[in-house]
């Protein structure tokens, strides 16, 4: 059944004089440019908020720099997390000094330059204080400052001998 | 020689498609639909300086809602409902800013003024009563008075029962009659 048969004469009419307009105003709407607009928007807008039929359902978007954002908080937090971490587990002392690894045999150091080796490490790292080294430290872990005070201490205690 | 039928892609396909990363098949449902929603918009009052906007973000959203497009209803119905909702959102937008209403402009093959004046006066009047109906009445008529869909289709689309849609449209006209008289 034609839908328009169940409207009265007047209603019809005014409908389909409406329809002229409406198809009149549709004319200058260029599906093509709306396509191309469309695609657009859906490789550039990842997520978006939805009206769907029923009222307005908002899926929420998060703007790409703020998902950084909060990926590089997270980063930093658990960092410091870690290093609280690593700091509450380190054996302190001369102890975990004296169990460096350095390149250099200890046991072929002199008294004299071990203590000598031992104390600029203890200087460096009281200098250093806001980054503490670890409690297993190679020589490729130590920051150039570092390394530089290690061979001068190194250098003063071969020339103290 | 002749030249072999194309195939009509059905919208479901398309749609398949586009979820599968065929963006082709996205731009071919615009073009399929554009028009019609253009023209379900306009009907419903949309300004023209508004309509080529309301058509794109109107398929914007549905593409982006397109995971909970369930076949119920057909994608154009759903497309036309999802329209009808955002027009109803951006009315309240520009109710907030001066409009100049705009009167249907109404042209009559007849060409005598009288006719044309009482068809733009109908068309207006038709255009304000379809404003003042409740929702449900609103999408119900036009659903089926302008697209001709069968009250199934439209009871699915709105999620209503077959009979409430026919109740919704016996009142919608009701009111409308008595509107416009």
């Amino acid at each position: 059944m034609d839908p328009m048969s169940e409207l009265p004469d007047g209603i019809a009419r005014a409908l389909k004089a409406l329809d002229a307009d409406a198809a009149r105003r549709e004319a200058a709407v260029d599906p093509e440019r709306v396509a191309q607009r469309v695609l657009a928007r859906l490789r550039s807008e990842p997520v978006a908020p939805v009206a769907l039929g029923g009222g307005t359902h908002w899926v929420w978007s998060v703007p790409r720099t703020l998902r950084l954002a909060a990926a590089l908080a997270l980063l930093v937090v658990a960092g410091a997390a870690s290093l609280v971490i690593v700091r509450g587990s380190r054996i302190p002392g001369p102890a975990g000094a004296a169990a460096l690894p350095v390149a250099i045999p200890v046991d072929s150091l002199s008294q004299a330059q071990a203590e000598a080796v031992l104390k600029a490490i203890e200087d460096v790292r009281a200098v250093n204080a806001a980054a503490p080294a670890p409690s297993t430290v190679s020589v490729e872990d130590l920051s150039e400052p570092e390394l530089r005070a290690l061979l001068q201490a190194m250098q003063s205690s071969e020339g103290a001998l | 020689m002749g030249v072999p039928a194309t195939a009509v892609v059905s919208d479901g396909d398309l749609i398949a498609r586009y979820q599968a990363g065929d963006e082709s098949a996205a731009a071919e449902l615009v073009r399929r639909h554009a028009g019609a929603l253009a023209r379900f918009l306009a009907i419903q009052g949309a300004p023209e300086s508004e309509l080529e906007d309301l058509v794109q973000d109107t398929l914007f959203n549905a593409f982006r809602a397109l995971g909970r497009f369930r076949g119920g209803a057909s994608f154009r119905t759903w497309l036309l409902t999802i329209g009808t909702n955002l027009l109803k959102d951006r009315r309240r937008q520009w109710a907030r800013r001066p409009v100049i209403e705009l009167t249907p402009d109404v042209a009559d093959p007849s060409g005598d003024p009288s006719a044309v004046a009482e068809a733009t006066w109908t068309a207006q009047k038709l255009e304000e009563g379809i404003g003042k109906l409740a929702r449900l009445q609103r999408e119900v008529f036009l659903l089926r008075a302008h697209q001709g869909l069968p009250y199934a289709e439209i009871a699915r689309a709105l999620e209503i029962s077959e009979g409430a849609a026919r109740v919704h449209f016996h009142h919608a006209v009701k009111r409308l009659k008595a509107w416009i008289r």
